[in-house]
């Protein structure tokens, strides 16, 4: 073929991908596609697939979504989750990686979730005898959603709550992530090395801890402190915090409530040296620097 | 309603920006909100290497802090040669450990928080008479 020939070859080739691209922008979809995305400890929560529309239509119940079968909240392709972490669905393990979602809708409300480790087209439902994740679900009565609708709320530390609402129905489930090898609890002996009260002198203290004492104590299975004195703003002074162990001598600072960890103070971390049958001292270091930000010495009983 | 084997380009292009933008969201956060991502196998500190390489005193515009942090590198060679950086350095050619970052006059310690807040912590612990192994252990639940 001649080089102006190929050309020409060329010129079609990209006019028809130019076609095939300009068809695609002006097509509108009767379930246009989304990802909801969500970052839980600097993992991605992801669920994707397409959204359809009520129209008029009976959807529960009907030829739609019968009662007692299979179905996947969604159209065209199953709706998949992604986790990129271990987690659990209303305490069910559940590895991390990407699944297709799959409910069966019961009239008496009582549902059940699946997790497919395929990704199916919404016809092909899933091999029962293949490999899932099978979790009760309590379906109710809601106000009237035209779009399906997934959404991820009530995240508080490593937990969220996922839920799907559409066309009168809404279902909710329990979503969290491993803590992994975070080693929240304490131990008794450990607990007892560590208690105590610790005096901080103010040439080892900075704004906006301006505190005079550590006081740290061993509770229900968990180390906490909190700051005590001084002239330090309200979420420093009078606060639990929780110390969780990262190895012998360092502990990471957390926040817990209602006997759930809702945050971490990532900048820091608590160094308490092992020298001794009970800790002497607890300095309160910066990451990465390696700054020593609050120096705090057991005071003698 | 599209049979799945015939996705137009922008599907798919759309797909990739999908996979994409979900590698890339992790990579947008701090290294310490999930310390175990950087941390990998901490090397085994070279047979008789010295500190020879590392950026003398006199090359660090004066700045007390680093002076103060080179000179304490120079002298625990061995150790530092055990420790691993987090900062990412580690998959750079010609990086063998922590050292590595203080060598050279374009030691990224001189301006690298972590290389630098490393080498801080492995001294200190260092002079507090810590082994190798706990000063190894006090890198990894930092960074």
């Amino acid at each position: 073929m001649r080089a102006i020939e190929w050309s020409r070859a060329a010129l079609c080739v990209g006019l028809v991908m130019s076609a095939d691209v300009g068809t695609a922008t002006a097509q509108l979809r009767p379930s246009e596609k989304f990802a909801l995305i969500q970052i839980v400890d600097g993992d991605t929560i992801m669920i994707t697939g397409s959204r359809p529309n009520q129209r008029g239509r009976d959807i529960y119940g009907s030829p739609n979504v019968p009662w007692g079968k299979s179905w996947t909240p969604g159209a065209d392709n199953a709706t998949v989750l992604r986790v990129d972490r271990d987690f659990s669905i209303s305490g069910t393990a559940v590895a991390k990686g990407a699944y297709s979602i799959w409910m069966t809708p019961r009239e008496d409300d009582h549902w059940t979730l699946f997790l497919d480790e395929a990704n199916l087209f919404h016809t092909a439902h899933p091999d029962t005898v293949g490999k899932q994740y099978v979790i009760p679900l309590v379906a109710r009565s809601v106000a009237p959603v035209e779009t399906l609708t997934w959404s991820i709320n009530d995240i508080k530390g490593w937990r969220s709550r996922v839920e799907l609402t559409w066309a009168g129905k809404a279902v909710d489930f329990d979503l969290r992530l491993s803590a992994g090898d975070l080693k929240l609890a304490a131990d008794a002996e450990q607990g007892k090395r560590i208690a105590g009260t610790y005096e901080i002198t103010p040439d080892n203290r900075q704004e906006p801890f301006m505190v005079d004492r550590l006081v740290a104590r061993y509770e229900d299975g968990y180390l906490k402190w909190r700051f005590e004195g001084g002239n330090a703003p309200d979420w420093v002074d009078g606060t639990d915090w929780v110390m969780a162990s990262r190895g012998s001598e360092t502990f990471g600072w957390y926040m817990m409530h209602d006997g759930e960890v809702v945050g971490q103070m990532g900048w820091a971390v608590l160094e308490i040296p092992e020298d001794g049958e009970r800790a002497e001292v607890i300095e309160i270091r910066v990451v990465p620097e390696d700054k020593m930000f609050v120096r705090a010495v057991r005071v003698p009983e | 309603m599209t049979p799945p084997s015939l996705l137009a380009r922008r599907d798919v292009l759309h797909l990739l920006a999908l996979g994409a933008l979900g590698g890339l969201v992790p990579m947008a956060l701090p290294a310490t909100a999930h310390p175990e991502r950087r941390r990998g196998p901490h090397p085994t500190p070279r047979r008789d290497y010295t500190a020879d390489k590392v950026l003398p005193a006199d090359q660090l515009g004066g700045d007390k802090e680093l002076i103060t942090l080179f000179d304490g590198i120079r002298k625990i060679p061995q150790v530092v040669d055990g420790v691993r950086c987090s900062c990412g350095c580690a998959e750079l050619p010609g990086f063998y450990s922590l050292l590595s970052c203080f060598e050279g006059k374009d030691a990224m310690a001189k301006w690298c928080a972590i290389c630098a807040g490393t080498g801080a912590l492995v001294i200190r612990l260092h002079g507090r008479g810590r082994t190798l192994e706990q000063i190894r252990e006090a890198v990894d639940a930092r960074y």
